[in-house]
C-alpha cells in the first residue's frame, strides 16, 4: 500500500468513526429518560447541509421498484402534515414533499432531498392521524438530524479501501491472483468493520428519530397512545406476522436435503443481517418511547385520536378508488401463482389504477405466471399491451415497466422495437440512478458490450452509489462466467486456508 | 429445485387472518408490575399484580381515557395503556417479485426490512 494510500484510507477510516462517535454523543443534552431528545425540549439547531436535487430524487423513486402511486388528493392531506411539521421544527421553508410508494409492504423513508415516502399500505394501516403525524416526523427526524451524511462517508471509505486493496495487491503482485490474498483480507476486513459501524450509527439514528418524532407530534398536540406508541406496534406487529411466515417458508424447505441446506444458508444470512442491522430491536425502541412517554402529564397521555381528517381524506372517491384498486393489485401480487390472481389485478387496473405501473405490473405478472402453467383469459389483451397504460401516461409511468416491456419485446425476437423502447425509457429516465444498470444490461445484451462499457464508465464518474452494480451489468457473458470461476476459487482457498488445507 | 422455489412462491401469500388487538406484554420490558383501576376515571388504583401472574395474550375489551380494559381472575379491570404494549392488526404483504427492501441513499426504511 503506497503512502498516500495508507492516509486516504485511514482519513476515511476516521470520518466513519467520527460519525460513530457523534451518533453515540447525541442527544447527551436534553436527554429525555428514555435516552433520547426528551419529548418537551427544545430541538437542537439543524446542521447546514446541500440538498440533494428534489425532481430528480422523485424520478429516481419512479425508476425503483414499481415506482410511485400518485394519488393528488391524497398527497395534498399528507403535505398538509408535513407542512405542520416542519414548521413546527422551526423550517417550515425546507424543500421536500410527501410521496405515496408503489409496494404493498409497510415502507416509509426519507431522503437527502428533504422528500418521503409512504406505502398506501400504511396509509390503510393506521387508525388516526395521531400515527400518521407520528410517522412522518419520524421520517422528517432523519432529515433534521441529517440523517444521509452516512451515505458520503459511506462511499468515500469504499472508494478509498478499494484503492488501498488495489494498491496492495499491485505491490504484492497478486492482482491477478486466483487463490485468496492479502487484498482480499484487507477489503473483507474492511467490509466486516464498515458494515457494523454503519449499523451502530444507522440503529442510533433510528432512536434518535423516535425520540424527535415523539417531541415533534407530542408539541403538535396528538397523542402518544394513538401515534408513537401505536406506529411501532404496527411495525412490531407486522415484524411478528413475517417472522411467522418465514417459519413457515423454512419449514417447507427443510423437508428435503437442498432445502435444510438453504435454511441453513439463511439462517447465516439472517445472523449477520442481525447483527448489522439499521433498525434497532423494536421492542426496545417501545420500551424507550414508553420510558420517555412517561415524563408526560396524564392530561397529554389520554388524548383522544384525531380521526375525523383522515376518514374524510380516504373518503374522497379518487382517493378511495385509487386505494381499493392498489388493494387489489396487491392481493395479485400476493397469490401470483393462483387463477385468482388475473381477478384481483383486473379489479386492480380499474379507475386511476389503470395507469399506475404497480396495478399494471401486478397484472402483467399474473397473466403471465396463468399462461405458464396453461391457462388463458378472455378479455385480456396481450400482456405486454397490459404496460402500454402506465408508458402512455407522462406522470405515471416507471422505469420497470420500461425495462419489463423493452425485455418482452427482444425475447420474442423484437428486437427493434424493443431498442426504440429503451431509448425511450433511458432518455426519460436518464437523470435516475437506478435506471442505468438495467439499461446497461439490456444495451449489453441486444445491441453491444462496447456501449454497455461506454454507458458503465459514465454511470460511475456520474453516480458513483451504483458505481459497482453499473461495471456489473457491463460484463459480457464471458466475463461473467470468469468472475464466477475465480469467485469459486478464491472461496476454496479461503475454506482451504481455514480448515489448513 | 424448481419444486422448491415453487414451494416458496406459493407460501409468499399475503397475511389475511386479522387477529383482535390484544395486549402482548407490560412495557417497558422490564416492568414488574402493572396498577389495576376500577374504573377509566378512578384515581387511586385498585391493586397492583406482578407481570409473572399475567397470562399473555389478554384480550382488549375497550379503550378510554388512556386506558384499556381487560378481564384479570375473572374480573374487570382498567390498565394504563402506556403500561402495556399491543398486538395491532396490519394491512400489507410481502407479495411482489421485483419488490426489495434496499433503496440506494434513502433511510432503512420503517418496516422494509420485515420481509427480507
Amino acid at each position: 500500500m503506497s503512502m498516500a494510500n495508507s492516509k486516504s484510507f485511514r482519513k476515511a477510516q476516521v470520518g466513519l468513526s467520527c460519525l460513530l462517535a457523534s451518533a453515540l454523543l447525541a442527544g447527551c443534552q436534553s436527554m429525555g429518560s428514555g435516552g433520547g431528545l426528551s419529548p418537551t425540549a427544545d430541538l437542537p439547531p439543524p446542521e447546514s447541509r446541500t440538498w440533494a436535487n428534489q425532481s430528480e430524487d422523485v424520478l429516481n423513486q419512479r425508476a425503483t421498484v414499481y415506482g410511485l402511486i400518485r394519488a393528488p388528493e391524497l398527497e395534498k392531506y399528507l403535505n398538509g402534515l408535513y407542512a405542520k411539521i416542519k414548521k413546527q421544527a422551526g423550517v417550515p421553508e425546507w424543500q421536500g414533499s410527501v410521496y405515496l410508494l408503489g409496494t404493498s409492504r409497510l415502507d416509509a423513508m426519507a431522503t437527502a432531498a428533504g422528500n418521503i415516502y409512504i406505502s398506501p399500505s400504511w396509509i390503510q394501516t393506521v387508525g388516526s392521524e395521531d400515527e400518521l403525524v407520528a410517522i412522518l416526523s419520524h421520517e422528517f427526524g432523519h432529515i433534521y438530524l441529517h440523517y444521509h451524511q452516512l451515505e458520503e462517508a459511506k462511499l468515500g471509505a469504499d472508494q478509498t479501501a478499494q484503492i488501498a486493496a488495489l494498491g496492495l495487491a499491485i505491490a504484492q503482485k497478486t492482482a491477478q491472483s486466483q487463490g485468496w490474498s492479502n487484498a482480499d483480507t484487507l477489503m473483507s476486513a474492511y467490509l466486516a468493520t464498515r458494515d457494523l459501524a454503519v449499523a451502530a450509527y444507522s440503529r442510533s439514528q433510528e432512536s434518535a428519530a423516535d425520540s424527535f418524532g415523539l417531541n415533534i407530534s407530542t408539541k403538535l398536540g396528538y397523542s402518544y397512545e394513538y401515534g408513537m406508541k401505536a406506529f411501532l406496534e404496527h411495525m412490531l406487529s407486522w415484524e411478528e406476522q413475517n417472522e411467522e411466515r418465514d417459519r413457515l417458508i423454512n419449514e417447507q424447505l427443510a423437508q428435503t436435503l437442498d432445502g435444510a441446506l438453504q435454511v441453513g444458508q439463511k439462517k447465516i444470512k439472517k445472523g449477520w443481517a442481525y447483527a448489522t442491522g439499521q433498525h434497532p430491536d423494536t421492542i426496545k425502541r417501545i420500551d424507550a418511547m414508553a420510558i420517555s412517554a412517561d415524563a408526560l402529564p396524564m392530561s397529554v397521555l389520554s388524548k383522544k385520536p384525531v380521526k375525523k381528517p383522515l376518514d374524510a381524506a380516504l373518503k374522497q372517491p379518487r382517493t378511495s378508488q385509487t386505494l381499493k384498486a392498489y388493494a387489489n393489485a396487491s392481493k395479485a401480487f400476493g397469490n401470483l401463482q393462483e387463477a385468482a390472481s388475473v381477478d384481483y389485478a383486473k379489479q386492480g387496473v380499474a379507475g386511476p389504477g389503470a395507469k399506475l405501473a404497480f396495478n399494471v405490473m401486478a397484472l402483467n405478472d399474473a397473466v403471465n405466471a396463468n399462461q405458464q402453467s396453461g391457462k388463458t383469459f378472455k378479455g385480456i389483451a396481450r400482456s405486454g399491451s397490459i404496460l402500454d397504460a402506465n408508458l402512455a401516461s407522462e406522470q405515471d409511468r416507471a422505469w420497470i415497466v420500461y425495462k419489463t416491456r423493452a425485455n418482452q419485446l427482444a425475447e420474442s425476437g423484437q428486437v427493434a422495437p424493443a431498442k426504440t423502447l429503451m431509448d425511450q425509457g433511458f432518455a426519460y429516465f436518464r437523470p435516475a440512478k437506478e435506471a442505468w444498470p438495467d439499461a446497461i444490461e439490456f444495451y449489453g445484451k441486444y445491441e453491444s458490450w462496447t456501449k454497455a462499457k461506454q454507458l458503465a464508465s459514465e454511470c460511475s464518474s456520474k453516480y458513483p452509489v451504483v458505481a459497482q452494480a453499473c461495471q456489473l451489468a457491463a460484463q459480457t457473458p464471458d466475463e461473467k462466467a470468469q468472475v464466477d470461476r475465480a469467485s469459486q476459487q478464491k472461496a476454496n482457498s479461503l475454506v482451504g486456508k481455514i480448515f489448513g488445507k | 429445485m424448481k419444486k422448491l422455489t415453487v414451494a416458496l412462491c406459493l407460501a409468499v401469500v399475503s397475511i389475511g387472518a386479522f387477529a383482535a388487538e390484544q395486549i402482548t406484554a407490560l412495557t417497558p420490558s422490564s416492568r414488574a408490575d402493572i396498577e389495576l383501576y376500577d374504573s377509566p376515571t378512578a384515581v387511586q388504583s385498585a391493586k397492583k399484580i406482578e407481570a409473572g401472574d399475567l397470562s399473555f395474550p389478554i384480550n382488549i375489551l375497550a379503550s378510554q381515557n388512556g386506558l384499556m380494559k381487560i378481564t384479570v381472575d375473572g374480573k374487570a379491570y382498567w390498565v394504563k395503556s402506556t403500561q402495556v404494549r399491543v398486538k395491532r392488526d396490519v394491512v400489507a404483504s410481502c407479495g411482489g417479485s421485483n419488490d426489495r427492501a434496499e433503496r440506494v441513499g434513502s433511510t432503512p426504511g420503517a418496516g422494509a426490512n420485515a420481509c427480507k
